[in-house]
């Protein structure tokens, strides 16, 4: 661990609609970003409840992002929103107890925004490898393991 | 079943296109360019990053693989329509694209081993060009690659539908050859497919522009213009100013066109916003010192939203089809999309300057209008599939897709496992191991469900899978071509196999659909649609009166110039044919109970049985009021009806926010700025506010109803019907000016949507919602309505008996939002349930 680089793991809790369909394009388009990232399918943002996020980060990983559409394009009508409204929730939550709100973000990608995908997932991944490993998934540990 | 001839590809045609399909007809698409979107539509040119785009495509890709009606001819043109409806024989010229794009995989085979481009677009595997197609036929492993050959084809067709696509004016006519200004294609350009960003903003130059400038000249000298360029500046200006607070920004108009429901809304916001709205009657464009000027106003960067052209090759189109022209455009006949051809019809921007709403709707009413040439379809045979049903015992194939894991080594533990080059040309093979091997779940490691997706569930399907017994990992889209590796591809893999050992079977519910549709009210819209549904299903009209035929007729010439009495023969013809087919039921609408495919509504001592309700309580149209157009106290007049009156009853005009519209741009009323006589305009009808209660809808400050579920951000703005039109709208819709002011020929095109789209949700095939449907646990459900509040599409509901939610899976779209509020973990949704999730977020992060 000392000497090689580290390699954070990101969930992604991506909508159908949107944010799949952009990493979708981003395949198709061959852009490269980096393989932290572990892309889940769900139907809409607010599908993703907030236990989801939290669980993430428990069961180890570094951080979490959750994507869907822009406001006013979500396919559910205002699943976007209803997720909105959560991750500051979730973000509340998470600094109160004395963790790092930043490991888990929110962001917009439409279908076409492909390039967009990438950027993002490249910077996300960059800003958590400069912030080190999370210190969540210790509180686990803790516990025995 | 009919057959049916489409030619061109704009908005409205893809719709048509679709449309037809599914009900039935054989459907054979034209197309001019090398491949589907080579010709832009109106919103690929007006709004290139809107996601309606992507849909438009996929959606005609989807239905032609599901119907196998739809049959299409690249790089064709017209070349004669001989004969009569029912009989035509219709010449064209057309040629093979080197790829059949609708064959091919995306493998990338070609790119190796050919001399062959790529061209990345969402939603599938993308373009493919190959230069050297005669030596590469055998490279392609599902033999999409093809001899490109002109030749010329004779098909014998019932009608022919022309729909070619819009073109844009160049935007140097308009303005000069002036720097820094640039179209609004380029701007948005700027931003497509990176994300609304500051650092994407820049001129030519390289520098951010921080006076920003938008300038429609639609309405000025004759320029044609549809209400979509005013939505989509006003939205956009929106975004800019919201991306930068900093940012100046200025609006250039010569009237407000945001006449579609709610839209006035637009120009409310962005006042507020701080963007300055110019609404000016001169433009002088000059160029100092670096800065463009528009009349006084100092500007960085001046974008222009150009109008519609009418296209040199339209002509060509009109003589081949044999039809007559206005202005350039088809000639229709009064209140139809029919041209003055018998069986040759017109849609979308070929008979107007249309938005892309109204294209949707053109593209749906036109199923109604060519069915009367058509034979009735047949009754469409639904497969009979035996599933094998064990949720306790799961044994896991895994197939891997050898042109997906390319170069990954996927090491996994699970029952069965499979590596074939190309899984979806290799179906026998799939089946034969399913069934040999007694596998009940399967997990596709293969590419993005938007290639080749459905079919693989169809695989399974075959074997006897469930599809909710079914897992697909986009190996392809992401992991092997974004630089994964094998450490997160197996951590994928591994996460869909453990979701699917939790996996359990779904039955999808079918609920009986009542075969009828309830029109509440006696507004004009309301006999349209009755006679719009011909008596295809059952028609009952609860209403004590009709409305008399208002005068606000339409922008085309048949209907603009139609006199008093053509008119009233015209609704008194339209009156007794929808009366003929439908029952008239005289009576106020007293309570109504049920949801989408069984409604009962109550009128005197009746109940009447509805599977579709639509409203159409029309409005009045009075003559008192401050002003012709825009806004006054209490009413969000609009705007087109006044300028439609003034041209029918030769008056001039005065106007603040608008005076002319769509075809009038060509010969405007007469008109200038002020105070000015009223000369009228609609209110809602106060019933309105009864039905809303009725039937829990929203409805505006001005008394008109939100459609469906319109989400309070002006969702009328650009083509989104398109996507929403794919979903049951609750089963309720608006048509006419219960909606928003309108003319009739609009109330046309909003009333044949009605009406299919009735028809179509009273098919006979299961429930739309397939496995992502959402259910109750009753042993925990405490009966909060927690979840009632929070579906949007107003599937769930308290049983009144046993107190409990419960799902109308017809509604129910699978958002799962229902799911995430529940405190009790009574609601679910099938396929991602909370253990679902975890077993797969345990797998993910190894």
């Amino acid at each position: 661990m000392s000497e090689k680089e580290f390699e954070p793991v990101i969930v992604g809790f991506f909508c159908n609609w949107c944010t799949s369909a952009a990493a979708d394009l981003a395949g198709t388009s061959r852009l490269h970003y980096p393989a932290n990232i572990r892309p889940i399918r769900v139907m809409c943002s607010s599908t993703v409840d907030p236990v989801y996020l939290i669980r993430a980060l428990q069961e180890g990983a570094d951080a979490t992002i959750l994507g869907g559409c822009h406001p006013g394009d979500c396919h559910y009508i205002s699943g976007n929103y209803k997720a909105r409204r959560r991750v500051v929730i979730v973000k509340t939550v998470l600094k109160s107890l004395g963790f790092d709100e930043d490991r888990v973000l929110l962001e917009w990608i439409s279908g076409s925004e492909g390039p967009k995908f990438a950027r993002v997932m490249n910077e996300y991944t960059e800003y958590i490898k400069k912030k080190g490993p999370s210190d969540f998934k210790y509180v686990d540990s803790l516990g025995g393991e | 079943m009919g057959k049916v001839l489409i030619f061109g590809t704009n908005l409205a045609s893809y719709r048509a296109a679709a449309n037809l399909a599914r009900a039935g007809h054989k459907v054979v698409l034209l197309n001019r360019g090398e491949f589907i979107w080579d010709k832009f539509t109106q919103m690929q040119w007006q709004q290139p990053r809107d996601i309606i785009n992507g849909y438009s495509k996929g959606f005609l890709k989807n239905v032609m693989m599901a119907t196998g009606n739809i049959e299409v001819y690249h790089n064709s043109s017209l070349l004669s329509v001989d004969g009569q409806p029912g009989n035509f024989k219709v010449r064209f010229k057309t040629r093979l694209p080197t790829v059949d794009e609708f064959k091919c995989i995306g493998c990338d085979i070609c790119l190796e081993k050919c001399n062959a481009k790529h061209m990345p677009r969402p939603l599938g595997p993308g373009i493919y060009f190959v230069e050297n197609p005669e030596e590469c036929l055998d490279v392609c492993p599902v033999k999409a690659i093809q001899i490109p050959k002109e030749e010329e084809k004779e098909i014998t067709v019932d009608a022919v539908i022309l729909a070619p696509e819009y073109e844009p004016e160049e935007i140097s006519k308009y303005v000069g050859n002036v720097e820094n200004v640039i179209s609004f294609r380029d701007f948005a350009f700027m931003f497509r497919g990176k994300g609304v960003d500051k650092r994407f903003l820049k001129r030519k130059d390289g520098k951010y522009p921080h006076r920003l400038g938008f300038f429609i000249p639609g309405g000025f000298e004759n320029f044609l213009g549809s209400s979509e360029e005013y939505v989509i500046v006003f939205r956009e200006a929106i975004f800019m100013k919201e991306m930068d607070p900093e940012l100046e920004v200025h609006i250039f108009v010569k009237e407000l066109r945001l006449y579609g429901h709610n839209q006035m809304k637009l120009y409310d916001e962005a006042r507020e916003k701080g963007i300055n709205v110019h609404i000016i009657d001169n433009v002088s464009i000059s160029e100092e010192n670096g800065e463009v000027k528009f009349n006084d106003v100092a500007l960085d960067l001046l974008v222009v939203m150009p109008g519609q052209k009418v296209p040199e090759d339209w002509k060509d189109i009109i003589k081949a089809s044999g039809i007559e022209e206005e202005n350039g455009f088809a000639r229709t006949k009064p209140f139809s999309l029919e041209t003055t051809r018998d069986g040759v019809f017109a849609i979308g921007e070929f008979v107007k300057p249309v938005s892309s709403t109204e294209a949707v709707y053109h593209g749906t009413a036109i199923v109604p209008e060519v069915e009367k040439y058509l034979k009735p379809p047949e009754k469409p045979q639904i497969p009979n599939f035996e599933f094998v049903r064990d949720d306790f015992n799961p044994r896991v194939g895994l197939f891997i897709c050898g042109c997906a894991a390319k170069n990954l080594n996927i090491d996994v533990d699970v029952d069965y496992i499979s590596t074939k080059d190309f899984l979806c040309v290799r179906g026998e093979e799939i089946i034969k191991e399913i069934k040999e091997n007694n596998l009940n779940r399967v997990v596709f490691a293969a590419c993005s469900p938007a290639v080749r997706g459905s079919m693989l569930e169809m695989l399974a399907m075959k074997a006897g899978i469930h599809p909710s017994y079914v897992e697909l990992v986009q190996l392809r889209e992401y992991v092997s071509r974004v630089g994964g590796d094998d450490r997160k591809a197996n951590a994928l893999v591994k996460a869909a196999i453990a979701k699917a050992r939790k996996d359990y079977f779904v039955e999808v519910p079918v609920t009986a659909t009542k075969k009828g549709v309830a029109i509440i009210g006696g507004g004009l819209a309301g006999l349209l649609a009755a006679r719009y549904i011909n008596g295809r299903v059952g028609v009952y009209i609860i209403t004590d009166e009709f409305d008399e035929p208002h005068d606000i007729t339409g922008v085309k010439e048949g209907t603009l110039n139609m006199s008093e009495e053509e008119l009233k023969e015209w609704y008194e013809n339209l009156k007794r044919e929808a009366l003929q087919k439908s029952r008239h039921i005289k009576g106020k609408v007293e309570s109504i109970e049920g949801t989408l495919g069984n409604f009962r509504i109550k009128v005197g001592d009746e109940v009447i049985e509805a599977g579709v309700i639509i409203i159409a309580t029309g409005g009045e149209i009075t003559e008192k009021g401050n002003h012709i157009a825009g806004r006054f106290e209490g009413n969000t007049l609009h705007s087109q009806i006044g300028s439609i009156l003034a041209k029918r009853r030769d008056k001039k005009v005065t106007y603040e926010f608008m005076k002319s519209y769509s075809l009038l741009d060509l010969s405007p009323p007469e008109g200038e700025r002020g105070e000015g006589e009223p000369i009228g305009y609609v209110k809602a009808r106060e019933y309105n506010k009864e039905i809303a209660s009725l039937l829990g809808l929203r409805i505006d400050e001005d008394g008109f109803f939100y459609f469906a579920q319109e989400p309070l951000h002006n969702v009328e703005r650009m083509g989104i019907q398109f996507f929403l039109a794919e979903e049951p709208f609750g089963g309720v819709f608006v048509a006419g000016l219960a909606h928003r002011p309108m003319s009739i020929e609009e109330e046309m095109e909003e009333a044949g949507f009605a009406a299919q789209s009735a028809i179509f949700l009273m098919r006979d095939i299961e429930s739309p919602a397939g496995k992502l449907v959402s259910t109750t646990n009753p042993r925990r459900c405490a009966g909060c309505g927690i979840c009632v509040d929070a579906c949007f599409s107003g599937a769930r509901f308290i049983d009144t008996e046993d107190k409990i939610a419960k799902v109308n899976p017809q509604l129910c779209l699978g958002c799962g939002a229902c799911a995430n509020v529940c405190p009790s973990g009574a609601a679910v949704l099938v396929a991602y349930r909370a253990d679902h999730m975890f077993e797969m977020l345990k797998e993910v992060v190894k």
